[in-house]
């Protein structure tokens, strides 16, 4: 039909008024939100100062991997648990602002609320896991799959520990607890080298079983986290 | 729409907070009264799915509480609820909608529409944290109501709100039970008596008593005296009210 013929049929019938249109278009089903769009959406209302904190771990990080000379491992070691620990405490934040009893009555649930938020912050800390691992494989000349590995370990480390603090009682009532645990593996990542435990020594092998086994471990305190945090709320 | 809840219960320890409930609600204007403790608030968190009965079951027109697409019917205000301290009231309503899965600009519109029937338009800059507490409420209240629910649930709405505010909120909880299921609860007989199409009431966790209220009656406050009164049982209310 050409668009004459559509606009003299346009300008010869009037539209017939919408009866029941509200009704109807209640009635639908809302269309589906990926998982993208409600990460995105979480990120937009994450906390500022979140973003900051990580900000403050991950850029000197980054950096390090870029501008420090020899390997900067040690120094990311030690940035990456804090922006661990970060993201740790947004999974408490619900329920420190009791907002859960509301978020459980949304379409999404708490349980992807919180998912959501930690993958978003998550997807920017394994962004710049890999970016500098590239880096420093580059500058060094280590395989890139072992400077991921010791890179990654802390970070993982901190995560794990952090999440399962966050399970016990004691964890729940105080949330600087998970941060100290991020603390204290910073402290062991930066000087572990000086009271005797050389890190930096141990076969890639190594590296990469332990950062493999602390993945797994994290990724189960990531399981136990989301299916309970509905219970703790 | 039916929402219907079949023997409901919630146990706690030994204490049974919700006892064998069971009702169905359409479109309209329902009145939850009791005293405090009658099990008004468990009864509400577990029509919402927030709480998972010990036994029975809750569903709208077959779809189960517990599923994704029964909470996207589903507009809940609890009695008591926070908020991110960051945030505005604009934020507020504007992260429920992204939650309900409004797009952003429907959730736009009707975070607007909202505030503007609560009274907040001018208020939607404001922080959160420096609203009054009658504030807090309608921005409560927007936020139940930016998904356009098909089932509104609502504990104690009026808690905190002044003379003006709570006729407003009668006016616009009247116009939404045109086209939803509207449950609120309260302990303010006269709440009940100029919104409510439906009574329901509940004592010590059982629902003695449920129909539609009109004058012929009498006064639904000297039949809800009577009801929580230290002696009244179940026999002794329907008496009274000649039920």
């Amino acid at each position: 039909m050409n668009r004459a013929l559509r606009a003299q049929i346009r300008a010869a019938f009037s539209y017939p008024e919408p009866t029941r249109k509200r009704a109807f278009l209640r009635k639908l089903r809302p269309p589906g939100v990926g998982m993208i769009e409600m990460v995105l959406t979480q990120a937009a209302y994450i906390r500022g100062r979140v973003w900051v904190a990580a900000g403050a771990a991950l850029i000197p990080a980054l950096l390090g991997a870029f501008r420090l000379p020899g390997n900067a491992a040690r120094l990311m070691g030690a940035l990456l648990p804090f922006s661990a620990g970060i993201a740790v405490l947004e999974t408490r934040r619900s329920r420190d602002y009791s907002m859960a009893e509301l978020e459980r009555a949304t379409r999404f649930s708490l349980r992807s609320v919180v998912f959501a938020r930690m993958l978003a912050i998550g997807a920017v800390d394994l962004g710049v896991i890999l970016l500098s691992a590239a880096a420093l494989s580059a500058r060094s000349g280590l395989p890139v799959p072992r400077t991921t590995a010791e890179i990654s370990a802390p970070f993982l480390a901190a995560a794990w520990a952090g999440l399962y603090i966050e399970r016990t009682p004691l964890g729940r009532r105080h949330g600087h607890l998970s941060m100290a645990a991020s603390a204290l593996i910073s402290a062991l990542a930066l000087g572990g080298e000086d009271v005797g435990l050389s890190l930096s020594a141990l076969p890639s092998g190594a590296w990469m079983a332990a950062s493999g086994a602390l993945a797994v471990l994290t990724a189960r305190e990531v399981c136990i986290t989301l299916s309970r945090t509905e219970e703790w709320a | 729409m039916i929402l219907r809840a079949d023997r409901l219960s919630k146990q706690y320890g030994n204490g049974i907070a919700v006892d064998r409930v069971s009702f169905e609600l359409r479109e309209g204007v329902t009145g939850l009264l009791g005293a405090n403790g009658a099990g008004k608030t468990t009864l509400m968190r577990m029509l919402t799915g927030v709480l998972m009965p010990t036994s029975g079951a809750v569903d709208a027109d077959g779809i189960p509480a517990s599923s994704e697409a029964y909470r996207a019917l589903l507009g809940y205000l609890p009695q008591d609820f926070g908020y991110y301290p960051e945030f505005t009231v604009r934020d507020f309503v504007m992260y429920f909608a992204a939650l309900k899965g409004l797009d952003r600009r429907t959730a736009r519109r009707r975070t607007e529409e909202l505030l503007e029937r609560v009274g907040l338009s001018g208020a939607a800059g404001r922080r959160m944290k420096t609203l009054s507490g009658g504030m807090r409420q309608r921005a409560g209240i927007a936020q139940a109501l930016v998904n356009d629910p098909r089932i509104l649930i609502l504990d104690e709405p009026t808690a905190g709100l002044d003379p003006g505010e709570r006729v407003r909120f009668r006016k616009l909880i009247r116009e939404i039970g045109g086209r939803s299921i509207v449950l609120f609860s309260t302990h303010i007989v006269s709440d009940v008596e100029h919104i409510a199409d439906h009574v329901m009431m509940m004592k010590a966790g059982r629902l003695i008593w449920r129909g539609k209220w009109d004058a012929s009656n009498g006064s639904l406050e000297e039949f809800y005296m009577k009801a929580f009164g230290e002696d009244a049982g179940h026999e002794t209310v329907c008496d009274a009210a000649g039920l």
